[in-house]
């Protein structure tokens, strides 16, 4: 594999890193021609600059041809279904909390278990009470209304 | 849908919106991983890693570049992991024919072919693949160092100063680093066989 070092340039040229240094008189030259080959300066100025050198040439023609190349590619086509792919992927990160192929649906949505949990806890009790409620309630009138709760026989004489 | 709306959604954890943001981008995000490791079924993975990752960590995005920058960002490094990982485990990038993804020709994944326009000759076709197939492999002998730099600028078309914000590195260091790239890929190419 080639690398930053040796490829496409002589041998002395120090490597490359982040910018922090100042640029070489090499990376200013390189710099420039690709400045020139996008167009931002002109064949004159680039003469100028350079002095018609041969080696300059011959190094913007192989930058050139090589640009070249890349520009005939085309972009290849997406995999198959690859949403769906993506969304499974979520669903399998978050432990199903997202990434349910409904939640994109218009009228889709989600829950999660927790919360699921909790509101049926919260249904649950409600139904409970209500149901409670209303026994304890009807029980307490029916026995109010009864008609022997109002009329107690009275006590039948001791003998 | 508006960056700033997508974002906004997608930080709500709005799914319909994860949803327009992968189709929105699916094409350039497959193609840049498809680029950069040479490999479809690698490069499907990453893709595929690269929209959860945005996903989960969109609640940090500060909203400095755009989106689209963003998600390069995440392929890019995803890739180079990848990258290393796989050079430790001795792994040979290769794109044979069979392997070389068909080209996209819809609008929403980048495709360019126009109303009228008639498929290729199997022969034109099959030439097409071949160079596609060399020009990939060249691809895959370059460091990838210099790679990213020929992908996002050359493949990808993104402007300098959306590369600086990809890979930190200073403007004059990338068109530095970009002129001796495409001179390796030159070599690299000259280097390869036309396999038939």
């Amino acid at each position: 594999m080639m690398s930053p070092g040796e490829a496409g340039g002589p041998a002395r040229r120090p490597p490359v890193e982040q910018g922090a240094l100042a640029p070489s008189a090499d990376e200013l030259r390189e710099a420039r021609l690709t400045e020139f080959l996008d167009g931002e300066i002109s064949a004159d100025e680039l003469d100028a600059l350079f002095d018609q050198d041969d080696d300059l040439r011959h190094a913007l023609d192989e930058a050139r041809a090589g640009r070249d190349l890349l520009a005939t590619l085309d972009r290849p086509a997406v995999p198959h279904n690859f949403l769906r792919k993506v969304q499974r992927r979520l669903r399998r990160r978050t432990a199903g909390r997202m990434g349910h192929p409904a939640a994109t649906q218009p009228f889709g949505w989600k829950l999660s278990v927790e919360v699921f949990v909790v509101i049926a806890v919260v249904v649950m009790a409600g139904c409970w009470y209500i149901l409670e409620a209303g026994r304890y309630t009807q029980g307490e009138r029916l026995v109010d209304d009864a008609p022997a709760a109002r009329e107690v026989p009275a006590e039948p004489p001791r003998e | 849908m508006d960056d700033e709306r997508l974002i906004k959604k997608l930080k709500r954890g709005d799914e319909a919106a994860f949803a327009i943001m992968v189709r929105q981008n699916q094409g350039r995000i497959f193609s840049l991983c498809f680029r950069m490791l040479g490999n479809a079924a690698e490069a499907e993975d990453i893709a595929q890693d690269v929209f959860v990752k945005c996903f989960l960590a969109i609640g940090g995005f500060r909203g400095d570049s755009q989106l689209g920058t963003w998600l390069y960002r995440i392929a890019i490094n995803l890739c180079k992991n990848r990258l290393k990982y796989l050079g430790r485990r001795h792994y040979k990038s290769r794109s044979p024919l069979d392997k070389v993804p068909e080209r996209a020709f819809e609008p929403e994944q980048g495709g360019t072919r126009t109303v009228g326009e008639t498929a290729p000759r199997p022969d034109e076709a099959l030439e097409g693949h071949r160079a596609e197939s060399r020009i990939q492999r060249a691809l895959a002998t370059v460091d990838p160092a210099y790679r990213e730099l020929l992908v996002l600028r050359d493949i990808e078309g993104l402007t300098y100063q959306e590369i600086v914000e990809i890979t930190d590195l200073a403007i004059g260091t990338v068109k530095s680093r970009l002129h001796r790239a495409r001179a390796a890929l030159r070599q690299a190419y000259d280097a390869q066989e036309d396999v038939r």
